[in-house]
């Protein structure tokens, strides 16, 4: 019979009060439970392998580090995420790879009663050219203009398509209310619909 | 609603708005039609989705660096200031201010040996723990590798086994010089003796000085090989042969401070390890982590016999046993207490 370790069927939350309260083998236990999906979402924030290692490994450095700040119940996904995704930021800092802000990112900021006109934007352009594209190269492509994007739009895009985190969740993340996660959504929805349409080697397929 | 839509088809709404939706599109057909297209806007995302895989060990290195910043992070044993002794001279003393000053003398004496022994014993302790760390980033470093030509059964994240050794060579402590051997461990980096039980001892020989050593003499030099730690002695599969321990089991014993012995062979129902004054012992678990445990049970299993009692490989895989430098995964006779 295989043995199994009963840690593994603790939630996040419990893992960590188990941890604070002096149970070293619990915190072993979230950092391989994240392992797959931290680094999946650092490998696409960070666009380097090295870097995304570091990363994940400051991270759970520094959840340790804040472990006695953990308030007994708070969800542990969302700050895990936050404390990621800042590393992240000062990482690509220091290694020059940070996008300088967008000079227009307020004005690229609509609010609740431009999200309309956006959706109907993303609707009356319909699905692009890069659908009829072969799977690995649209993939790269599809890569390439989320890549492009500006920081601020790239960032919920990740979190709320790849990484699957609500509305709420991502506010808490970026320390932005949950009407600025949407409409930035919807904003960078549109830059990628206009790209996809764009692509050049889409033209006359 | 329609600022919901985009939301609702990433799946980004808490549960109460995506109820409120859904009811909503039912009630609205045209509705649903724009989230049929808006799913088909954003179709293209879905090809990037696959995430690559991380590299081989990343959890177990993180859990390491995490272990060697619990090392840095465990207070430094403060140093006893020297009494001054420019202090001025007494003044005539009463019979009052003997008495105070013999019962201050009294409770000093009593107070600083035994808190000065337990500022020794953690700082022993903490050694031992570095100690250990090092010898889990040369274990880390050994499961790192694709092959080993002293091992052709070598696999990429296996811990060395001394089932593949040839008796009677086949002894726990042979993880030492192994681990040397294949380049995963200098051996001026670590000491076989714990800080508690004595000065620093570098591994003394190596693998093949120890292979070189007469079968009917290995016996006497085994235990000495390790003096102060114990190693895995792996357990039993479901089809009753032996298997090491790998980096990706779950988490289990891996080293530890010595077992009480007798003889050859560890006291039964036993205490904790004496190198630490029978308080407890320094784990080190195969996913990189250490800790100080003041029992040698580990999720109700005893870390130093199998289920039978006996100092040998464990009975299952939830069975673990950790044998002193001269153990060996087939059994011995257990002494009872």
């Amino acid at each position: 019979m295989a043995f199994q370790d009963p840690l593994t069927d603790c939630t996040d939350e419990d893992l960590l009060v188990r941890f604070r309260g002096g149970q070293g083998d619990a915190f072993s236990v979230l950092v391989r439970r994240y392992e797959r999906e931290l680094y999946g979402y650092l490998r696409r924030y960070v666009g380097d392998s090295e870097l995304a290692e570091d990363v994940f490994q400051n991270t759970f450095l520094q959840l340790y580090t804040k472990c006695e700040q953990y308030e007994a119940g708070r969800p542990v996904r969302p700050w895990l995420y936050t404390i990621a995704t800042h590393q992240a930021i000062d990482a690509m800092r220091r290694h020059g790879r940070h996008q300088a802000l967008s000079l227009d990112q307020n004005q690229q900021e609509a609010n609740d009663g431009e999200i309309r006109s956006l959706i109907e934007l993303l609707e009356t352009r319909g699905p692009g050219p890069i659908d009829q594209v072969a799977s690995e190269e649209q993939r790269q492509r599809v890569r390439a203009s989320v890549d492009a994007l500006p920081e601020f739009l790239r960032q919920v895009v990740i979190l709320a398509y790849y990484q699957g985190l609500k509305y709420r969740e991502i506010a808490e993340i970026l320390s932005v209310p949950v009407g600025t996660v949407k409409s930035r959504l919807h904003a960078a929805l549109v830059k990628l619909q206009e790209a996809w349409a764009e692509a050049p080697s889409m033209r006359g397929s | 609603m329609d600022e919901h839509l985009v939301g609702y088809v990433l799946n980004s709404l808490d549960t109460e708005t995506i109820r409120d939706m859904e009811e909503y599109l039912r009630a609205h057909p045209e509705a649903q039609q724009r989230v049929t297209h808006l799913r088909r806007i954003l179709a293209p995302l879905e090809s990037d989705r696959a995430d690559p895989p991380p590299p081989a060990g990343l959890a177990t290195r993180t859990i390491a660096r995490l272990a060697a910043q619990q090392c840095q992070d465990m207070p430094a044993v403060p140093r006893i200031v020297a009494l001054r002794r420019d202090a001025p001279p007494p003044r005539w003393w009463q019979r009052s201010d003997f008495f105070v000053a013999a019962s201050i003398l009294f409770f000093v004496v009593m107070l600083i040996p035994p808190t000065l022994t337990r500022m020794r014993n953690e700082e022993q302790k903490i050694l031992c723990q570095n100690n250990l760390f090092q010898m889990g980033q040369g274990l880390l470093r050994y499961s790192d590798l694709d092959s080993y030509a002293r091992n052709p059964d070598h696999v990429r994240g296996a811990y060395p086994h001394m089932v593949n050794y040839k008796a009677p060579y086949n002894t726990a402590g042979m993880f030492v010089p192994t681990l040397i051997d294949a380049g995963a461990l200098s051996r001026d980096a670590i000491s076989v003796r714990c800080p508690s039980v004595g000065p620093k001892e570098a591994p003394q020989r190596t693998l093949d000085d120890l292979m070189a050593i007469p079968a009917s003499r290995f016996e006497q030099e085994a235990p000495k090989i390790v003096p102060s730690y114990a190693y895995s002695l792996g357990h039993r599969n479901a089809r009753g042969q032996i298997v090491g321990p790998r980096r990706d089991d779950s988490v289990r014993p891996l080293v530890a401070d010595l077992p009480p012995l007798k003889g050859e062979a560890p006291v039964v129902n036993g205490g904790n390890s004496v190198n630490h004054g029978g308080n407890g012992q320094n784990v080190l678990f195969t996913d990189g982590h250490l800790r100080y445990v003041t029992t040698r049970a580990h999720l109700g299993d005893d870390i130093y016999t199998n289920d039978r009692h006996e100092q040998a490989a464990g009975c299952h895989p939830g069975d673990n046993v950790l044998g002193h430098s001269g153990a060996r995964s087939q059994p011995m006779s257990p002494v009872q207490e």
